[in-house]
């Protein structure tokens, strides 16, 4: 640094100046410097040789060797030497000189040699020092017994204390009780040259933890003394929270994956298993250490494993998920399983294949168990189905005959036995021939109104119902012409609420009333003031329509037998019936989704219900 | 052979005295040609078998039963029925059966009557003497029946 900022016109000017100041001051105190004429020239050359080094100390000693000669060594004001004492004191005077010359020069150097020393020094320690301060690494420097002698910003900022709080403690102060020991042995048993690492708990000033991996290295002399040692510490909570997040995320996954009941597994791309779940190690009891790194020709060479292996190619060519259904041989024989592949990808792009497998075997069995049971049912209604028809068939024609063939003699008895009496009205009957004559004559009649009867109670079984909306006061008027005839010259009183529409057959409903309101009229013939009511109530679903008369009525306790077919509670000739009218009443509603019932008492009429579904504002199947 | 104006298609010997009588009351059992099945119905109709030499011409009311031996009502209406030579013939189909399977069949295959013979014999006689009379004495046959009225 000197010998930049110094020219060599200042260093050789330095010297020929001193000189110059030297001469000029001899000159003056030539009287008191008689014998030590070179004084000041001695000073000149030292001054020259400091400040420009050693050639202009001998510029200096050369100037001033001439000039002393010159001026003060006689012969005066001549370069001649004037006697070998001259000479001497000049050689004594050159010597001097080049020697303080030389020497001077060589302390400069030394003097700038320490000077730029120190200033790398300097230097070096100035770049350290930042590089310390800024690491991301906390420092911390301990002396022989452990102290710390140095901490860095880094550390402060990690541990919350200022250097000063953390200088001269031990570093164990601020180490987690339970790593304390391991940092202990660290520190007292060190090898020179080797650095050790650990992973330690640390305590903040407030109380938090904090994770580090702490390396620790002893510093040591060039003589292999130990002076300290140095302790780098790095953050990892954030890691260490990262890894223990991650851990507890895989232990929470390992074990929902363990109660699944699907296999599940993950290969990497040419079929190795990276993961499989509890279930498919239980399933072919391998222990999943088996399994991580093979493929399953190698895990199973028994297994029908192409098939595995080319659906994993598929899903990792196509990238698409696959579900398919693969084969697995276990001791039990083949099993079914449903299995789902899909590609996955890694962070860093690797390909991966995903898989979940269901065993469906014994759904598969149930299936097709299924699929038998329908079968068989399906055959079996069809069974069913025909022999009904069959049934049905035969009860068709059975009906046929009845209404053909049993109407048909019946008819001719009829015919005949009128015929007869025909004949015999010329000559007289006696009374009981007679009698029995018309006998015969009802009683065929009956039979005929039986076959009859029977045969509209079982085609009302089997019609189909036909609904319409019906009018049922219309209806109820239509009858009443019906079997106006019935009532004859008897005064009948009628009492006919209003009553509601409703949906049904019309046919079959007429039947209805013409059997309820015939039998009124029927059970009132005794009656001097017959009364017939029929009117209607309505509750949340349905509409009960009722015939109420003051007619000879029933025993309740026989009320029972009242709807059923062939069913009679009046033995007295003059109500005459079949037994099938009521029977046919209760079959048509309950076809049409009502019920029947009847109220009555001995000699104070009867009452008989009968229910309808209420017509519906809007959509009227309910059938 | 004579063609009479009412042809009875009845295999009952019993039915057949009994319409024959009722029909006495209006004076029409002698314009009663009885015939005792559907073949023999057929044949008398279409002039064929033991009837080809009978006269021209067509009755001018069938009554048929249904059923009959050989070939039944129903098969008998239907040949009528659908030939355009008998299409134009009433039939009264009158028979035991309140079946309303055969009514409907009877009414689609172009019956111009059904009629249920009733057991009550009275009813029967008023039945097949309304009958006889309507369609003997008071409907207008189609052309080529037998030449109409009679006197009684």
């Amino acid at each position: 640094m000197v010998d930049v900022k110094r020219t060599d016109f200042q260093r050789y000017g330095v010297a020929v100046v001193s000189v110059a100041v030297a001469l000029v001051l001899t000159l003056l105190l030539r009287p008191l410097l008689a014998q030590s004429i070179f004084a000041f020239f001695i000073a000149a050359v030292t001054i020259s040789a400091w400040y420009g080094g050693m050639k202009p100390g001998l510029v200096a000693t050369v100037l001033s060797t001439l000039l002393a000669g010159y001026f003060f060594i006689a012969p005066f004001y001549s370069l001649g030497l004037s006697s070998a004492v001259s000479l001497l004191r000049l050689a004594i005077f050159w010597a001097v000189t080049f020697l303080i010359s030389s020497l001077t020069s060589k302390l400069r150097t030394a003097k700038h040699q320490a000077e730029s020393a120190l200033a790398l020094l300097q230097l070096s320690e100035d770049r350290y020092r930042r590089l310390i301060d800024t690491a991301n690494e906390g420092i911390w420097t301990l002396d022989v017994d452990g102290r710390i002698d140095y901490a860095n910003q880094r550390i402060s900022q990690m541990l919350g204390y200022s250097i000063p709080e953390m200088l001269g403690r031990s570093s164990l102060d601020f180490v987690d009780q339970a790593f304390r020991p391991l940092l202990q042995a660290s520190l007292e048993q060190w090898q020179q040259g080797h650095a050790k690492q650990h992973d330690l708990q640390l305590h903040r000033f407030d109380g938090a933890v904090l994770w580090a991996i702490a390396s620790i290295s002893p510093i040591v002399s060039s003589t292999g003394k130990r002076l300290g040692t140095l302790i780098m510490i790095m953050d990892v909570t954030k890691r260490k929270q990262a890894e223990e997040s991650l851990k507890e995320s895989q232990a929470l996954f390992e074990s929902f994956m363990s109660y699944s009941p699907v296999t599940a597994f993950i290969k990497d791309e040419i079929g190795r298993y990276l993961y499989v779940n509890r279930q498919i190690e239980t399933l072919f009891q391998r222990d999943m250490a088996d399994w991580i790194g093979k493929t399953d020709a190698e895990l199973f060479p028994t297994q029908p494993t192409q098939q595995w292996h080319d659906n994993d190619v598929r899903v990792l060519t196509t990238g698409k998920m696959l579900e398919t259904v693969e084969t697995v041989l276990l001791d039990d024989g083949e099993h079914s399983y449903i299995s789902l592949k899909f590609p996955l990808k890694t962070q860093s792009g690797q390909k991966l294949l995903g898989g979940i497998s269901i065993d469906i075997t014994e759904r598969q069995q149930f299936e097709a168990k299924i699929r038998q049971f329908n079968q068989t049912l399906e055959s079996r209604v069809k069974e069913r189905t025909a022999q009904l028809e069959a049934a049905n068939q035969e009860l068709e024609s059975f009906s046929y005959s009845v209404s053909h063939d049993l109407r048909a003699p019946l008819r001719h008895i009829s015919g005949f036995v009128e015929l007869l009496q025909k004949q015999l009205r010329s000559a007289p009957l006696d009374e009981a021939s007679d009698r029995y004559l018309k006998i015969i004559a009802a009683t065929t009649k009956h039979a005929g109104t039986l076959i009859d009867d029977l045969l509209a109670f079982s085609r009302m079984g089997r019609a189909e119902i036909r609904h319409t909306v019906i009018d049922m006061d219309q209806l109820v008027k239509e009858v009443q012409q019906d079997i106006k005839q019935d009532i004859n010259d008897r005064s009948v009183c009628w009492q006919v609420e209003p009553l509601p529409q409703i949906q049904g057959d019309p046919s079959m409903l007429r039947l209805v009333l013409h059997n309820l309101l015939e039998n009124a009229v029927k059970y009132t013939r005794q009656c001097d003031r017959a009364k017939i009511m029929i009117g209607s109530t309505v509750n949340e679903q349905d509409v009960i329509f009722f015939v109420q008369d003051n007619g000879v009525g029933f025993d309740e306790q026989y009320t029972h037998k009242l709807f059923g077919i062939f069913q009679r509670l009046h033995s007295d000739p003059q109500f005459e019936g079949t037994g099938i009218g009521l029977a046919n009443v209760r079959r048509i509603i309950h076809r049409h989704g009502g019920q029947t019932w009847a109220k009555g008492e001995v000699g104070k009429g009867a009452t008989f219900y009968f229910s309808l579904p209420k017509l519906q504002n809007k959509g009227k199947e309910w059938n | 052979m004579e063609l009479k104006r009412i042809l009875l298609v009845e295999d009952s010997a019993n039915d057949i005295e009994l319409i024959l009588t009722a029909l006495s009351q209006n004076n029409l059992a002698n314009e009663v040609v009885v015939v005792r099945d559907g073949a023999e119905a057929l044949d008398y109709l279409y002039r064929q078998g033991v009837y080809r030499l009978r006269m021209e011409g067509h009755p001018v009311v069938v009554l048929l039963d249904l059923k009959l031996p050989k070939i039944d009502g129903t098969e008998v209406l239907a040949h009528l029925k659908s030939d355009t030579q008998m299409k134009l013939l009433p039939v009264v189909v009158l028979t035991s059966s309140r079946e309303e399977p055969d009514l409907v069949k009877c009414y689609e295959l172009g019956a111009n009557a059904y009629v249920v013979k009733p057991v009550d014999f009275r009813e029967f006689v008023e039945a097949i003497k309304g009958l006889g009379l309507f369609w003997a004495v008071v409907n207008q046959p189609p052309p080529g029946s037998i030449s109409s009225v009679r006197s009684k």
